[in-house]
């Protein structure tokens, strides 16, 4: 049982938030129902792979790498919409993104696992994976990347638990009517918190000081990322632009994948005064700007190559220009660029429906860029010449995209428990500042109002 | 071993990499241990106090 000397922040839309968490609703069970299902699909696809070998899907000699990379580099990306908007924008003082921290935060923490599996499923042999441990060698980017992806992964859970610390304890001390269970992973994940202001100055400091550091793990996880395409000769991968292009790609994508979480949760629980249209305009404006960037990373990237018109770059250059890959690439520049630009320019100011729209356009296109990364380059691999006849192909089969659609269920469905567990927006950090005289004992901050717990 | 051999050896030696691995994520895991340790004790000597004059 906790003490009963637990303090509080105030807030006045605590009921709203904790709403969601005290009942399950028969749309939910449905909704995780049907996620299951597709994740068992996924379940057999992968089978089939385990028992009849990577040969069941589209990959062949020299396309080593398809649908199931393309993922990993997908989910990575998705992942850096929480330590954006909670880190970066921490540092940079923008006040406005306290209501959406933890929903990005929760797309950081849900899609980074399947960004991990991906690459376990591109294995051929999965069972050698603990290799990387036994016999790794710094020279490999694949090592660096491991390294990375983990210290980023096991960073993120840390810096998400800590953010949410207060919230637990808050649900144990007020969700006295929810299952016993559930009660009892609040009094065990809330750890004895008791909301002394002391406690509120040291998380404070804690965050601030992971904000810096998360910071510069984004950086460094997608440049190491990009560099096990950048390290190797081959023709589209090796620029020094593929670090920085991936980085603002993979920023790009979590924050349109924030404003779709964000839209859903504000509808499905009634948090219209919580997650306000405000919160979404500066999100578009932003969004514009990655648009811009976006835009800038790829004229940079194919002038280059173009005015070089090496042969080698050339191949995989007009594969994507006017040859196979042509209809898929100017579809990803129409809904990565041309279409949400419009949209957010012209049509999205304070209509949240349009900038959804606009966000899913950028995360179909997203996906669809980083399979023009992988696949074309694969297909038209440096030394061209040997290529033999019938070799240059990718076609995925159903076991790549029955795996692919289980990834992208997990991730939903992962998410969906959470916010039906845990507040998904943070009430503490949402508090209202209140004169600091009904603190317990001897207050050294005053943001917070503080009340006996229930 | 001069040091030239001894650091292309870390690098190309099948094995340092993963000591690399393990060493990283656990000095993280804890750094991370002790400031989630730090932040729960905050003041905790407030409290005792206050208790002790009540």
């Amino acid at each position: 049982m906790h003490l009963a000397t637990s303090y509080h922040p105030q807030n006045k839309h605590e009921d709203t938030i904790l709403s969601p968490l005290r009942r399950i609703t028969f749309v939910d069970r449905w909704l995780w129902a049907v996620l299951l299902g597709v994740m068992g699909l996924g379940a057999y696809a992968y089978s089939r792979q385990w028992v009849f070998g990577l040969g069941v899907t589209g990959m062949n000699r020299p396309v080593y790498w398809g649908v199931y990379i393309t993922n990993f580099v997908f989910f990575i990306g998705l992942a850096h919409s929480g330590t954006f908007i909670s880190a970066i924008l921490r540092l940079a003082g923008a006040g406005w993104r306290k209501p959406l921290t933890r929903a990005a935060e929760a797309i950081t923490l849900f899609s980074l696992p399947f960004g991990v599996a991906s690459i376990l499923i591109d294995m051929g042999r999965p069972d050698r994976v603990l290799n990387v441990i036994f016999y790794g060698r710094f020279q490999s980017p694949l090592l660096w990347d491991f390294t990375a992806v983990s210290l980023y992964l096991f960073s993120s859970v840390v810096f998400f638990y800590l953010s949410l610390l207060p919230d637990i304890a808050l649900c144990r001390d007020r969700l006295t009517e929810a299952p016993l269970w559930q009660q009892r992973v609040y009094g065990f994940l809330a750890f004895g918190w008791q909301g002394r202001p002391e406690q509120f100055h040291r998380l404070e400091r804690v965050l601030d000081g992971m904000a810096i550091f998360m910071t510069m793990l984004v950086v460094t996880v997608h440049t190491v990322v990009s560099w096990v395409f950048g390290m190797t000769v081959q023709p589209g991968w090796h620029t020094a632009l593929i670090g920085p292009f991936f980085l603002l790609g993979a920023i790009f994508s979590g924050t349109a994948a924030v404003v779709i979480a964000l839209a859903i949760l504000r509808r499905v629980y009634h948090m219209q005064e919580v997650l306000t249209v405000s919160l979404f305009n500066s999100l578009r404006k932003l969004l514009i700007v990655f648009t811009l960037g976006w835009l800038y990373m790829m004229v940079a990237e194919h002038l280059t190559q173009f005015y070089g018109s090496l042969p080698d770059e050339m191949e995989v250059f007009w594969q994507k220009f006017t040859g196979a890959f042509a209809p898929l690439f100017w579809l990803m520049f129409l809904i990565v660029f041309v279409l949400p630009l419009i949209i957010f320019v012209f049509l999205g100011k304070n209509r949240i429906g349009w900038m959804v729209a606009a966000s899913v356009l950028i995360n179909v296109g997203m996906w669809l860029e980083r399979f023009l990364v992988i696949v074309p380059t694969e297909t038209r691999p440096r030394l061209v010449s040997t290529l033999m006849a019938g070799m240059g192909n990718y076609q995925p089969t159903w076991v790549e995209g029955a795996i692919t659609a289980s990834l992208f269920a997990g991730m939903v469905l992962l998410y969906a428990v959470f916010t039906r567990l845990f507040p998904v927006v943070p009430i503490w950090e949402t508090a209202e500042a209140v004169e600091a005289e009904t603190l317990p004992a001897r207050p050294r901050r005053s943001l917070f109002g503080m009340r006996r717990s229930r | 071993m001069s040091i030239g051999e001894a650091i292309r050896a870390f690098f190309t030696s099948a094995g340092p990499g993963g000591m690399v691995v393990i060493t990283v994520i656990g000095l993280a895991a804890t750094v991370y241990f002790l400031l989630t340790r730090w932040i729960l004790r905050g003041g905790e000597q407030n409290e005792e106090e206050r208790r002790r004059f009540k």
